[in-house]
């Protein structure tokens, strides 16, 4: 998560919002946030409901702490300006994160620069 | 030094230096996805381990060499149950974003919809691993 200040510079040239839905309680991701000064809206899902709700919580081992629900399965989604989902990029194992180089070509075929942007 | 013994240090100098890489790489977020090389590197000390204790490898050589069995067993582990079950659930290329509901920063309750259309997003879902 916090790798992504590297493509600050491509999500502000698009215009992205950046929405982190995280398994902590909101105070785990108050500080979590201002320890990586990370910019994005960050949310809260500590006892997994809207992961069941969306179908991503993992039916594997979960390997969490013990007495909590079961883990999001790391997943990225891209939506256009639309609110139309462009890419998505899942992990099949918790130990890899979608890094910067992986949604910096998502963006890069996805979505478009801003006209202004745009070098002439 | 006896060939138990050079195994064993050996064996350990291997589990406990991948080791180390693999929290370097942990805390830099750069998990490669191939993960061959660090299960080589831990199946050679498990070997070595094994080797030193075929060699006779008295207590001290033996505490190294399980100490490296132990670390390279749980590095399997830890890979063994690291695989994801599910899929993508209500997440489809080329649908509208499904709505859903979570806490925000301060325990409010958020709706994703709240934020309202216009603008591109990129959703997460992290584990609190940052």
């Amino acid at each position: 998560m916090r790798r992504w200040e590297e493509l600050r510079a491509e999500l502000e040239a698009r215009d992205v919002r950046i929405v982190a839905v995280s398994s902590e309680k909101p105070e785990a991701v108050r500080a979590g946030r201002a320890r990586h000064g990370l910019r994005a809206t960050f949310v809260a899902d500590p006892k997994s409901e809207a992961i069941r709700a969306l179908g991503l919580a993992n039916r594997g081992v979960h390997s969490g702490p013990p007495g909590v629900g079961p883990l999001a399965i790391p997943t990225t989604v891209l939506a256009d300006a639309q609110g139309v989902v462009r890419w998505i990029d899942q992990s099949e194992s918790y130990q890899w994160r979608s890094d910067p180089q992986r949604v910096g070509a998502a963006l890069e075929e996805h979505l478009p620069r801003r006209t202004a942007d745009v070098p002439a | 030094m006896s060939s138990a013994t050079a195994l064993a240090l050996g064996a350990l100098l291997l589990a406990l230096g991948s080791w180390a890489l693999w929290f370097r790489a942990i805390q830099r977020v750069a998990v490669p996805r191939d993960r061959r090389g660090y299960l080589a590197l831990m199946l050679a000390a498990l070997a070595l381990g094994i080797a030193a204790f075929g060699h006779g490898a008295g207590w001290l050589a033996g505490s190294a060499a399980a100490v490296a069995i132990a670390a390279a067993c749980a590095f399997l582990a830890t890979v063994a149950i690291s695989r994801q079950k599910g899929g993508p659930g209500a997440f489809e290329v080329g649908r509208p974003l499904p709505d859903f509901e979570a806490l925000g920063e301060d325990g409010a309750p958020f709706r994703l919809s709240s934020l309202g259309a216009g603008r591109p997003l990129l959703l997460k879902f992290f584990r609190g691993h940052w």
